[in-house]
């Protein structure tokens, strides 16, 4: 049929609709964009309720056929399309068609052949798809049922083969589910099995909840008791077996914890015997039900060392009340004894020291009348050699007394003495010189003077009272024949040292000891040693205050004092005195010069010869002229023969014929100002103030050293008296 | 010759001074106390009084400063024992208060001569 060129343009869109194929066009985004009336027939759809829609969305799969795959295949295509921008022709594809509610809804079977080509603008972009399809169910039924006579046999055959195929699958399968129930029952056995054990566990769990409870405490008591310091034990009602012992026991007995399991009676026989019966009586009642007993015993170490213990008893009942153990906690009181002890030490000894304060103007006075009457009595006498020979014992011995009382001022620190900081190396060297001399040849002196010791704040006479004890009482200890060795050394005292020794603080000390080789002492000895009038000398041989005054004078010092000694195997004493922070006073007195003399005139009085004529070549070296000698009344006779001719006099104190007193009131009678330096040893009865009342310039302790004597003549000479 | 007191309370020892003293060859007076030394001294004043420093009645420094605040021109040794507290502060305070001389009981007859010696030479001088 020829068309009319007059003909407007064709209703593409109404051809489209009216074509009789099956047509959809659809966007890139797959949505409908136009449908054709066969496809809304085929679909049992109407236009206005699929166009704009998703393609999906209007053709769902059957949802009552899950191996449904048509959505899929189609999905697929489309993207390929898409993509490929080339034609894609689907397979036979099942495609259920939603019937519309109206016609009682649900899905009805078809079969269709879709193709779907893409059209795409002049730039080759994709801007639509056209979904054809070709509704072939009558085809396929047709064709199935074409089919159906010509493959009857075939099909009955191939049905029989898939039936037998089928049983067999299906026997397979059957034995595979068989098999899976099988696995699965397995399965379900084993979770049984776990449950059941998971459930005897929970109530394993349960069950030990308490005993755990219960070893979780005894866990917190072990740590305690291996903690602790003190020992924690228990035993047996007759305490006959340990049942537990802390690890204390091994620092406070030396033993170990193990060596007491095997062996229960280690802990009586540590006891010293003299503690036992007591020890044994207080816990013996505690087997006989007392809640609690407690003793204080003293223990040897293996190391014979003596421990205090305190020990608190209890009995352990049973359910019923009845002691079935014995337990008990044992304290270390070593350190609070010893504190106690000093204590009471230095109570005694305060107590001695005001006695002696107390007494001591009685008693001076007695002495000052015992000493002021023989003295008359010397007079009255005249020239009776014997009577004067007596009277001049009671002299000696009322100066012993006199000395008495000074030593017990001393140790009750009655008696201050001015203290300045000095290097002890100088005198430690000084007084080994005067021990040298005073000690029996068979005494062995060994001396370790570290010559970088600090200085420390003390008074030189006092320290060589202190050092010249200690060396007597050792040369005592070994009977005139040992080795003697004298140290002086540094140590830097912590916290943790401090406490060990009574009165020592921490920080730098200069450490004094003084060693012999001699008896030792026992602890019982060592206990008492510094207490006044205490002595292992026999009568008239010691006053017993000889330590009494060592530790006066070192606490004097704020020092303190540690005896080390065994019985048989020596004793060393140690003095610690407290460093001198600065060293600078000390080191300016050290590092100074000898004072040097101009060639003054001394006359030196000594009745000891070798100190004679060390003091001469001293004061020789040091530049003066020095006339020296040994008998007081020839040194006298030289004074009064030219008066003037002496521009100081240097005297001992001590001498026979004329003391250094009476000598110094004699020159004073020829030249009242003559300038006089007494010389004393330690431990006498004179003071400054006392030589000075006398008229006599200054007071010298012995042993003098080169620096004291020359330093004390310097003064004299300038005529700066001491005050 | 001088005029001494002597001052203490130990009958003993202040009969021993006298003694020693009046050997010497010195008028001796004494007390047992510093109140009857004090009325002594203000009828007929000491050249030199020698006094204990621990008594009981009326103590030594105590004496010592009523010496002071009369005026008194009597020159004074003071004496220590001991006793309470320290002998040898006692003695430095007596000294600051006016003793010329000090003495530490015991003392020998040299020491007491000599400290009486040193103590006219000081007035004379």
């Amino acid at each position: 049929m020829p068309i009319s060129p007059a003909l407007a343009t064709p209703d593409f869109q109404a051809l489209f609709e009216s074509a009789p194929g099956l047509y959809l066009v659809l966007g890139p985004d797959l949505r409908i964009v136009a449908v054709s009336d066969a496809y809304l027939r085929a679909t049992m759809t109407e236009r206005a309720q699929i166009l704009g829609r998703g393609l999906f969305e209007v053709f769902p799969d059957n949802p009552a056929d899950p191996i449904a795959t048509g959505v899929d295949n189609l999905r697929a295509s489309l993207q390929r399309v898409l993509h490929g921008k080339v034609a894609d022709a689907m397979a036979v594809q099942k495609y259920d068609i939603q019937r519309p509610a109206a016609e009682g809804g649900g899905f009805e079977e078809r079969y269709w052949s879709p193709m779907n080509s893409p059209v795409l603008d002049a730039s080759g972009a994709l801007v639509y798809i056209i979904h054809r399809v070709e509704d072939v169910t009558e085809f396929v039924r047709l064709k199935e049922l074409g089919l159906e006579q010509d493959k009857r046999t075939e099909e009955l055959r191939r049905r029989t083969d898939n039936m037998a195929l089928e049983v067999l699958q299906r026997a397979q399968q059957i034995q595979g589910m068989n098999r899976q129930l099988l696995e699965a029952n397995a399965e379900l056995a084993r979770k049984d099995e776990e449950r059941a054990r998971l459930s005897e566990q929970l109530r394993e769990l349960e069950r030990t909840r308490a005993e755990s409870a219960l070893r979780q405490s005894e866990e917190k008591f072990r740590q305690l008791a291996d903690n602790i310091p003190e020992v924690f034990w228990m035993t047996t009602c007759d305490m006959s077996e340990v049942v537990y012992v802390s690890p204390a026991y091994k620092d406070i007995w030396g033993r170990s914890v193990e060596s007491l399991y095997a062996h229960p009676e280690e802990w009586m026989d540590a006891v010293l015997p003299e503690d036992r019966a007591m020890v044994a009586e207080s816990f013996a009642k505690l087997a006989r039900g007392e809640s609690q007993v407690g003793a204080e015993y003293r223990i040897r170490r293996p190391d014979g060392s003596i421990r205090w213990l305190s020990d608190r008893g209890f009995p352990v009942r049973d359910a019923n009340g009845k002691p079935y153990r014995s337990a008990g906690i044992a304290q270390d009181i070593t350190e609070r004894k010893r504190l106690e002890e000093n204590l009471r030490r230095s109570q005694k000894m305060e107590a001695v020291g005001q006695l002696a304060g107390g007494i001591a103007h009685d008693f001076n006075n007695i002495l000052g009348c015992i000493i002021g009457y023989t003295e008359l009595v010397e007079l009255d006498v005249g020239a009776n050699e014997s009577a004067l020979a007596h009277l001049e014992e009671v002299l000696k011995a009322s100066q012993r007394a006199k000395e008495l009382i000074l030593q017990i001022l001393t140790f009750s620190r009655h008696q201050e003495q001015g203290r300045k900081a000095m290097h002890l190396q100088s005198v430690i060297v000084e007084a080994l010189k005067l021990l040298r001399a005073s000690l029996p040849s068979t005494v062995d002196i060994r001396a370790d003077i570290a010559a970088d010791a600090p200085s420390v704040l003390a008074n030189d006479t006092q320290l060589q009272q202190v050092l010249m004890n200690l060396a007597t009482n050792a040369a005592h200890a070994m009977e005139g024949r040992g080795e003697l060795k004298v140290r002086l050394t540094t140590l830097d005292v912590d916290a943790e040292y401090a406490r060990t020794q009574v009165d020592l603080r921490a920080g730098r000390h200069v450490v004094l000891s003084v060693s012999d080789t001699g008896c030792g002492m026992d602890r019982e000895t060592q206990q008492h040693i510094f207490e006044p009038f205490f002595t292992t000398k026999g009568p008239g041989e010691g006053t017993g205050l000889g330590l009494a005054m060592v530790h006066g004078i070192v606490k004097s010092h704020e020092g303190a004092i540690s005896v080390y000694s065994e019985p048989g195997q020596g004793t060393t004493f140690q003095i610690y005195f407290p460093a001198v922070a600065s060293e600078k006073r000390g080191d300016e007195r050290l590092d100074d010069a000898l004072p040097r003399g101009n060639g003054e005139r001394i006359l030196l009085v000594d009745d000891e010869p070798a100190l004679a004529a060390v003091g001469k070549l001293m004061l020789e070296r040091a530049g003066y002229q020095v006339v020296a000698h040994t008998r007081s009344v020839d040194a006298l006779e030289a004074f009064r023969a030219r008066p003037e001719e002496f521009d100081l006099v240097v005297t001992d104190l001590t001498m026979p014929e004329l003391n250094g007193v009476d000598l110094a009131r004699e020159i004073l009678k020829v030249r009242a100002s003559a300038p006089i330096i007494l010389a004393t040893g330690f431990g006498g009865a004179m003071t400054q103030a006392k030589v000075q009342a006398l008229g006599i310039r200054e007071l010298l302790f012995k042993p003098a050293t080169a620096r004291s004597l020359t330093e004390s003549i310097q003064r004299v000479l300038s005529g700066s008296r001491v005050a | 010759m001088s005029r001494i007191l002597v001052v203490d309370d130990d009958d003993a020892f202040r009969a021993m001074l006298r003694e020693t003293l009046e050997r010497a060859g010195h008028e001796v007076h004494d007390a047992p106390n510093g109140a009857i030394a004090l009325e002594i001294d203000q009828r007929t004043p000491c050249d030199v009084v020698v006094i204990d420093l621990v008594m009981p009645e009326k103590e030594g420094l105590e004496t010592i400063l009523e010496l002071r605040r009369r005026r008194s021109r009597t020159k004074i040794i003071a004496m220590s024992g001991g006793g309470s507290g320290n002998p040898k502060s006692n003695l430095a305070i007596a000294a600051r208060l006016g003793a010329r001389r000090t003495l530490t009981k015991p003392f020998s007859r040299g020491e007491l001569l000599l400290a009486i010696d040193h103590v006219l030479v000081d007035a004379t001088s």
